[in-house]
């Protein structure tokens, strides 16, 4: 009984609800501008560089093991932590405001912003205030009806799915094969890498579950990028801000009209647990840095976070700005910054 | 307390209702038409209206308004002028387009339907040659929604019939997108019997150039176009049997494909098709076998002489309505590349090579076919 609470003392997390979490995470920047900015570069042979994606991402995260065996990113160094928290932060930002836009342009069409926002942040507040354990025992719980609704998407999308789209092949320039197969990777990758720094039950088999997540992520892209230029020519496809949606308003069964919008709850659910563990990570690493007790700073700090996210990229011009020029940067220079902390670790290791 | 707090005010605000529209204050929109008047758009709307009708029968009836305005959107919002309801066009059914519009380019209407995501986009898309108001306001007590109709029977002629080729706007714009392939529209039209006007089919459909109307295919092509392109399921082909008299075949199974030969500049095509007689009104003896072989061969000159004429058909109006530059485009990036230029040249100058393969499999009921009266 004792090790039963032990196990779950609302502080660490067990390898199968991390797992889930580095699927979630991996994905959380493909529905608005993954999906949008690989499908413009590499168009029809968009299958062709998520699967060399996958290749460079598994040989990244092999890397990784070997330099971080126990999968922990800690720091009690107060810079390090600060600039965690700026990119945390940061990336919190643009996945609430991409929920709220694709929330408002997709389902309530005349709901304000603001309630939006709360819509989703409301429930996943209350989950991250009764801590990690059970932000894990949720996602693995939702991860079951998340897969359910992907094998549902692929069965009824089946039908329309026409090869002839994917011709002519290879035709690509090196120059857009190496920038989408670069967006792919930093997409996919930047977002798990800051998981590390929860805190989790057993660390031996952690790092598996760490590049078979990563895998099951990058073949659920896989499989949803053959839906978008299988299902419709890619030129149709890149019209719009959310291929993927797009693609499952095609989902119509005799009966039940708009099915798609039921069956896209699949993103909802990504959505959801991105903005999570984004909220349990702000208040791991606030409380890191500047040791408070009570919660109203945190709240503080999202409250802003939430209004600044929905004010300043509701400007078109400052969304396009962050989402096209500035992101791929910012998630490029976590990734660097992430190993640069792995190669400190390591040469110190080394010294001792 | 804090609990009961949370639940209090979940309740409040988790309930779903905020800004939600009742049905009764929606103008749900069945059938939209469109034309340009004095360089703005002229929509007339066909507006779902439940009314008794009965004592228990509740059946649809429509409303029709008409608007003008410098965008479409301006057009659509200007109807609450004459509606007491907002517009609502996430159940369109059909698309009507006229045929001056269509001939200008209708590219101009993708953009609000494709932008604002409340319009379904997988509306039937058709054109026609009358004048878009009177097309728009025939409302007689056969059908309670006309260009509903209109719109079960495109797709029902598509397959068993084959006379039309029914396109969906997504798929439609689609086709405009593609590189070497262009899209064919339905055409209605107002059939004027005994003083008594209806909403009907015609036998041609329009042919486009990108997203402009070049020309129309006759019936016999369009049931070539369906063919050669795997859309029907069960159609009737008649053939003369002699002289003066018909015989038809319905298509049980078939299955076309069409290449072309890079090094030829020949367009290939094969056509198998399995087949029952269903009629055949000449007296002709189908137990002998040599008849029967007659009948075959009949059936096979008659369909080769169709699918040439198509193909003469579709080099005239210089549109690609096969996807012949599609294939190229597909299976040989370089060969396009190169010729990319002068491609509708060198597809206007290729030969037509046909392999077409007819069996009769069933003749129904009757066993010979000679028991008519001379």
């Amino acid at each position: 009984m004792k090790k039963l609470i032990e196990k779950y003392n609302n502080k660490y997390i067990g390898i199968l609800e991390y797992f889930t979490l580095v699927v979630f995470l991996s994905r959380s920047f493909f529905n608005g501008i993954g999906f949008q900015k690989i499908l413009s570069i590499s168009k029809q042979d968009t299958w062709i560089v998520i699967i060399t994606s996958l290749v460079f991402g598994i040989f990244f995260m092999g890397m990784i093991y070997l330099f971080n065996k126990k999968n922990i990113l800690e720091s009690n160094n107060k810079v390090i932590n600060f600039i965690l928290l700026i990119f945390v932060i940061v990336s919190f930002m643009i996945i609430l405001n991409d929920f709220v836009t694709f929330a408002s342009l997709k389902y309530l069409f005349e709901t304000s912003n603001y309630f939006i926002a709360f819509l989703i942040l409301f429930p996943s507040l209350y989950i991250v205030n009764k801590g990690i354990e059970t932000i894990g025992r949720t996602s693995l719980f939702m991860f079951f009806i998340s897969i359910l609704l992907f094998m549902i998407n692929c069965i009824v999308l089946f039908k329309y799915i026409d090869f002839n789209n994917l011709k002519p092949m290879l035709v690509l320039s090196n120059n857009n094969f190496f920038s989408s197969l670069i967006h792919a990777i930093i997409y996919t990758i930047s977002p798990i890498l800051i998981l590390n720094i929860i805190p989790k039950n057993n660390c031996k088999k952690i790092n598996l579950c760490f590049i078979f997540g990563y895998i099951i992520s990058t073949l659920s892209i896989l499989i949803i990028f053959f839906y978008i230029t299988t299902v419709y020519n890619y030129k149709y496809m890149d019209l719009f801000n959310y291929p993927a949606y797009f693609i499952l308003k095609k989902a119509e069964y005799k009966l039940i009209a708009n099915g798609g919008n039921v069956l896209s709850l699949f993103f909802i659910i990504d959505y959801f647990f991105t903005i999570t563990i984004y909220l349990y990570l702000i208040k791991y690493i606030s409380i890191k840095i500047f040791n408070y007790k009570n919660n109203i700073f945190y709240y503080a700090i999202i409250i802003i976070c939430s209004f600044l996210s929905i004010i300043l990229l509701s400007n078109i011009i400052i969304k396009n700005i962050i989402l096209n020029n500035i992101l791929i940067y910012l998630l490029g220079f976590f990734m660097c910054f992430y190993i640069l902390i792995l190669y400190k670790k390591k040469l110190k290791k080394i010294k001792k | 307390m804090k609990r009961i707090l949370i639940l209090l005010f979940s309740l409040f605000v988790l309930t779903g209702c905020s800004d939600y529209r009742e049905l009764t204050d929606m103008a749900i929109a069945s059938s939209i038409g469109l034309d340009i008047k004095d360089g703005n758009y002229n929509v007339i709307v066909h507006v779902l209206d439940a009314k008794k009708t009965g004592e228990k029968d509740v059946s649809p009836n429509i409303k029709i308004y008409e608007s003008s305005g410098k965008t479409l959107h301006e057009a659509l919002r200007k109807i609450v002028l004459e509606s007491p309801q907002k517009l609502y066009v996430g159940h369109l059914n059909s698309f009507v387009i006229s045929e001056s519009f269509a001939k200008e380019g209708i590219s101009k209407i993708f953009d609000f339907i494709l932008r604002d995501s409340e319009v379904e986009k997988s509306f039937n898309l058709m054109v026609t040659k009358n004048n878009i108001n009177e097309i728009m306001n025939i409302n007689n007590s056969d059908s309670n929604v006309p260009l509903q109709d209109i719109s079960k029977s495109i797709d029902l002629s598509t397959n068993i019939e084959g006379s039309t080729s029914s396109i969906t706007f997504d798929r439609f714009i689609e086709s405009v997108m593609k590189i070497g392939i262009d899209p064919v529209l339905p055409v209605i039209l107002i059939k004027d019997e005994d003083d008594k006007k209806t909403i009907s089919l015609d036998e041609q459909n329009a042919i486009f150039k990108d997203d402009k109307l070049v020309s129309y295919l006759n019936k016999d092509n369009t049931f070539i176009y369906n063919l050669l392109n795997n859309n029907l399921s069960s159609s009737v082909f008649s053939f003369k049997c002699d002289k003066n008299d018909y015989g038809s075949i319905e298509i049980l199974d078939y299955s076309s494909n069409y290449y072309y030969d890079f090094d030829l500049n020949k367009i290939i095509t094969e056509v198998d098709i399995v087949s029952g007689l269903s009629e055949l009104n000449c007296n002709m003896n189908i137990e002998n076998n040599k008849i029967m072989d007659e009948i075959e061969k009949k059936i096979k000159n008659e369909l080769s002489e169709n699918i040439n004429n198509f193909f003469n058909e579709i080099k005239k109006s210089e549109s690609d309505i096969l996807g012949i530059e599609q294939y190229i485009y597909r299976n040989n990036y370089l060969f396009y590349e190169k010729n990319k230029n002068n491609i509708s040249e060198l597809l206007s100058n290729s030969e037509i090579d046909l392999n077409l393969n007819i069996t009769i499999e069933q003749i129904g009921s009757l066993k010979k076919g000679n028991e008519k009266i001379d």
